[in-house]
């Protein structure tokens, strides 16, 4: 798998990424680094215990990462997130968890199969 | 040339090394994953970074934190901050740049755009430093320039002063018993002209314009010179054409003065003119060389004048001897030595005490207090 069929699987958008970034060994060296990337973890553990402030900022701190790695499947939930987050309603964030969580699986599962790969 | 350095401050490690690895080709970067950090940082690194990407959310210090720190210690001013954030609140840029950012850029990242911001502030930041430096330096040589000038202006106002005093010594010099008469007439000029202006403020007196007053007092007697030695050191009684004569210093002293060019200011000429002309006057009119009276005669002409008569009478003369300091008090006070303003005459009888002091200081024991008549007062 090259790195733009794993974009195309991840529901991601390759020309925009490489477009800002400029080196594909610049988005490869982030995008295998993603799964590393702790805000998930934080964001999931931190709604379990209701602590909205650092839910919100995991989920913020999410959303910039998809951003800038042009992951916009995942950056469309964890922006929800972050906005019910914002508003201090954790009610309406663990709504949009399932559909997070998934997307969020299904990325790490591809860029671990990507980075098998290379 | 060393490369500049650019503090990247973001808490998500990734993004940060996203940073780092965009600009570290045309930069040294250093690091710092929260606002509390970064304020560390900035405080002991200072001036020797150029530029910093801040992050805007973060724990433990978020960007609006660190800008206002930088405001703090007016750091802001020195080192360009370009705050990167993904946060679409419009409310949060505007606080940012009010509070010095130099620019706001929302994720996601363009590494070109990135670079391109960073290096211009980089720029715009260090040629405002090397303005400030140039400033700096022209500021410390006007400085430098200032005190000179000040020192120099100091140094003619003193040898000025000193040219007065000599200029007025040399007819102490031909008056051989009046001594030190020029130093204690400026002194007791200095001492009633203050408390004249303490006691009447709405007079014309100044510190600056007592400073006049005190040097062109030295002047007073300069038209002595043209007096022959006949008359000017004659002990006896003078006949009616030597007085004529010796009355005439006045004037004479006034027009010497005025025919010297391009030394004195004419703030210092007018002064001394009128110290010359009119220092003989009286408030009553009965004085010379114009017999004017009251406040037409000038302020400076009457302060001169009183004490002018003060030493006259507690010193020895060529044709008497020097009464006491007590004697010489109670005969202005009285009237008896001629008659002063009300107003100069009360400034005298405060001034006692320091005149008394000032007298002892250059007394050489000459006073005589058997010494009862009337001065001969047709004489100066």
């Amino acid at each position: 798998m090259n790195i733009e069929e794993c974009y195309e699987k991840m529901g991601g958008n390759y020309a925009d990424v490489i477009n800002r970034l400029r080196k594909e060994t610049l988005v490869t060296k982030f995008l295998v680094r993603f799964p590393e990337d702790p805000s998930y973890g934080e964001l999931a553990e931190s709604i379990d215990k209701g602590d909205t402030e650092t839910a919100f900022r995991a989920a913020h701190t999410l959303k910039g990462v998809c951003q800038n790695l042009g992951l916009e499947k995942l950056f469309v939930s964890a922006d929800e997130a972050t906005e019910a987050l914002r508003g201090g309603d954790i009610d309406k964030a663990k709504l949009v968890m399932p559909t997070l969580s998934s997307d969020y699986e299904m990325i790490v599962d591809t860029i671990n199969e990507f980075a098998e790969g290379q | 040339m060393d490369k500049k350095t650019v503090l990247i401050v973001d808490d998500d490690d990734m993004e940060r090394q996203m940073m780092v690895d965009i600009l570290e080709e045309e930069y040294n970067t250093i690091e710092s994953d929260c606002g509390n950090d970064a304020i560390k940082q900035i405080d002991k690194m200072g001036n020797s970074i150029s530029a910093i990407v801040l992050d805007y959310m973060m724990p433990d210090g978020n960007g609006i934190d660190v800008l206002k720190h930088m405001n703090e210690t007016g750091d802001v001013k020195k080192i360009p901050v370009l705050v990167l954030t993904g946060e679409k609140q419009s409310d949060i840029e505007s606080k940012c740049l009010e509070l010095g950012a130099v620019d706001y850029m929302r994720k996601p990242v363009e590494a070109v755009l990135i670079k391109i911001r960073t290096h211009n502030a980089c720029e715009i930041y260090s040629y405002k430093k090397d303005l400030e430096l140039q400033v700096a330096k022209q500021m410390d040589t006007l400085q430098k320039q200032n005190r000179l000038l000040t020192i120099q202006a100091d140094r003619i106002k003193k040898s000025k002063e000193k040219m007065g005093d000599v200029l007025g010594s040399i007819v102490e010099y031909r008056n051989v018993e009046s001594g030190d008469h020029v130093l204690r007439v400026k002194e007791f000029t200095r001492i009633i002209s203050r408390c004249y202006m303490q006691n009447y403020t709405d007079s014309e007196l100044t510190p600056d314009r007592i400073d006049t007053i005190v040097s062109a007092s030295a002047l007073h007697d300069i038209g002595k010179i043209s007096i022959p030695d006949s008359v000017l050191l004659k002990p006896g009684r003078l006949t009616e054409e030597e007085y004529e004569l010796m009355k005439s210093h006045t004037i004479r002293g006034a027009e010497m003065l005025e025919n010297v060019d391009g030394v004195w200011s004419d703030e210092f000429k007018r002064c001394c003119s009128n110290i010359c002309k009119y220092h003989h006057e009286r408030y009553d009119g009965s004085g010379y060389p114009y017999g004017i009276e009251g406040d037409e005669i000038p302020l400076e002409a009457q302060l001169v004048s009183i004490v002018d008569v003060y030493d006259a009478l507690c010193s020895e003369r060529i044709y008497k001897k020097a009464y006491s300091l007590d004697k010489s008090f109670h005969m202005i006070i009285n009237g008896d030595a001629g008659i002063f303003s009300p107003k100069i005459q009360e400034c005298f009888r405060l001034s006692r005490e320091k005149f008394e002091t000032v007298a002892n200081k250059y007394s050489s024991g000459n006073q005589d207090d058997t010494m009862d008549e009337t001065p001969d007062d047709e004489k100066d």
